[in-house]
């Protein structure tokens, strides 16, 4: 399996992380869309009641209500921080993406060792680092420390590629 | 770096272009240019051994070390 240059594993992926980028932008704007409406039928609360009064229940909303219940009684204040905090979650995600796409895209091109990709994956585990104390998740910490060892990897192999190229 | 490469003197006293040395050698010319201008990080024998072959020299011709100001400093830092 080729994994450096056109046709190979990093083309493949530069081309799906392009799409996964649109793909997840997308889907938080609807998310957006969707949970500002449930901010406002919640904080009106006639919505729900009308549905309970006319005996309109889908099987799902049932399922949820006890959620539905707890989202409901939150203090306004704390409903609306809901939404500039998912939002730091997608752009940290979004910059992830957008990174890694550019690093595939430059293996894509067969540019390896180079200083601009040991910038591009420098702050990547710096962008990661920031999504797990956000999301506090400790898989994207544990990724964040990967990256940070790759970091130093390919400043080394930089260094010998620089070192390589100026050999006459 | 304190090692000075003297191509371009060599160059101008055998009268011999850069082009005609690249090709003499069989180095391209970005290459060759690299040697001149100083940027290079290290050169293989076999490109010295063809140099030296083109240009009728002594790989001494070629080379010059000349010492840095930090290193100068140091030297009469510990002789005062």
């Amino acid at each position: 399996m080729k994994y450096f240059g056109k046709k190979s594993l990093s083309s493949f992926l530069s081309s799906f992380l392009r799409v996964l980028w649109h793909i997840v932008l997308v889907f938080s704007i609807i998310a957006a869309v969707f949970g500002t409406v449930m901010i406002i039928i919640s904080s009106g609360d006639h919505v729900m009641t009308e549905l309970a009064k006319c005996n309109i229940t889908v099987p799902e909303m049932e399922a949820n209500d006890k959620d539905w219940e707890t989202f409901r009684n939150l203090p306004l204040g704390v409903k609306f921080f809901i939404m500039p905090y998912m939002a730091a979650v997608v752009a940290l995600l979004l910059k992830i993406i957008t990174r890694a796409q550019q690093l595939f895209s430059n293996f894509k091109n067969d540019v390896v060792f180079n200083k601009t990709n040991v910038h591009l994956i420098s702050k990547m585990s710096r962008l990661m680092i920031a999504f797990s104390i956000v999301t506090f998740s400790f898989y994207s910490l544990l990724v964040s420390i990967i990256l940070l060892m790759l970091c130093e990897i390919f400043k080394s192999g930089t260094a010998l590629q620089e070192e390589h190229d100026l050999t006459v | 770096m304190s090692i000075i490469f003297r191509l371009d003197r060599v160059m101008a006293d055998r009268k011999m272009s850069l082009n005609e040395l690249a090709r003499r050698i069989q180095l391209t010319d970005s290459n060759l240019s690299i040697l001149k201008t100083g940027k290079a990080k290290a050169i293989r024998v076999l490109t010295l051994d063809a140099i030296c072959r083109e240009l009728n020299c002594q790989p001494g011709d070629l080379l010059e070390y000349q010492a840095d100001e930090l290193t100068t400093d140091k030297e009469g830092g510990g002789t005062e």
